[in-house]
């Protein structure tokens, strides 16, 4: 099982598309965790890596953790949070590296509780592959 | 060094980043998101408030406190690598006795830490043009001088130039990259705001004497 944690620079976004590929992907009762580390302590734009870093820890305790992201510091700063992470978590970490409303939407589809993290990366790729025909 | 340096040092970045606030905004809003200058006052600021519970930290100590913050407060990519630098050069500080050559080895390793972390090496037109002109000055003055702030001023100078030739670079890394040739013109942010935070303590340095 993979719990997902979503980062952007916009808080705001980053509840939406959660909300967004609940609705989408019909409100299944979900067995793992999705978790909004988007935004600043402030409510500014932009990404506190500190507070990803911590979400992360959280997140850890039970599962996997696969990190949904947009561009620029959102992949820097998930970057550095997992590098700040003690050495065995680090390999627990996986970033999604794929577009952040389609892949969130379709891992609501395909998680479960027994996916390693590294093959529902896989399965997303897959997925927006054949989404868009690519 | 001692710590009141330290947060004075600190004090005076914060307030020449707030006098160049607009510059850099203005900057970054030419070739990127227009929030650079917004971003590292932020996160300087938070650094200033932080150091007031700085007391009986070592240098090392207190770049691992720098970094943190500015990991939580800048929000943007710059923010991350100024953190990730200061949290790389926090170890080889960890001494009493520092040198001249101790400053420049600083900046070089956040230059390679920089280009690792934003996969981006010197003439992409970032602070890594700023960054790597300090350090040849640098190296290149302390062959013929042990004065530190003279080693420093052509430090200074040589980021200074390092920035200003950002100007004529095609982008190359971060967001500017999608202009291609269409950033050529426009100096680079984040190579500017290096620049700013070592004269500023070049200038802290020259008051001191």
């Amino acid at each position: 099982m993979a719990n997902l944690v979503v980062v952007s620079h916009s808080f705001v976004m980053a509840a939406e598309v959660i909300n967004f590929a609940k609705v989408m992907s019909g409100n299944k009762n979900l067995d793992y965790k999705i978790i909004n580390a988007a935004g600043m302590s402030d409510g500014s734009f932009g990404t506190d890596g500190l507070k990803i870093n911590q979400v992360l820890i959280g997140a850890l305790s039970d599962s996997e953790v696969m990190i949904f992201h947009e561009i620029g510091s959102s992949i820097l700063a998930s970057e550095m949070a997992i590098e700040m992470l003690e050495d065995d978590l680090k390999s627990k970490v996986v970033m999604a590296r794929l577009p952040l409303v389609e892949s969130l939407f379709v891992a609501l589809n395909v998680n479960s509780k027994d996916m390693k993290a590294t093959v529902l990366q896989d399965t997303l790729k897959e997925e927006i592959k054949n989404l868009y025909n690519i | 060094m001692q710590l009141n340096s330290i947060k004075e040092i600190i004090a005076a970045i914060t307030k020449n980043l707030e006098a160049y606030r607009e510059d850099l905004d203005g900057l970054d809003r030419d070739i990127g998101d227009g929030d650079h200058g917004s971003n590292l006052v932020r996160g300087f600021e938070a650094v200033l408030e932080d150091s007031k519970n700085w007391d009986s930290l070592n240098l090392s100590a207190v770049m691992k406190k720098i970094g943190m913050t500015l990991l939580a407060k800048v929000g943007g990519a710059s923010g991350v690598l100024y953190a990730s630098a200061c949290l790389k050069i926090a170890p080889s500080v960890n001494k009493e006795d520092l040198q001249i050559s101790d400053f420049l080895n600083a900046i070089n390793i956040a230059m390679l830490e920089i280009s690792s972390k934003g996969k981006s090496a010197v003439g992409n037109k970032t602070m890594l043009d700023a960054m790597n002109g300090f350090s040849e000055a640098f190296a290149l003055k302390m062959q013929n001088s042990q004065n530190f702030i003279e080693i420093l001023q052509a430090g200074v100078q040589g980021a200074e130039s390092g920035a200003l030739a950002t100007k004529d670079m095609v982008a190359k890394s971060g967001r500017a990259s999608y202009l291609g040739e269409r950033s050529v013109g426009h100096t680079d942010a984040g190579a500017t705001s290096f620049y700013i935070i070592v004269k500023s303590i070049l200038q802290y340095l020259k008051e001191q004497q």
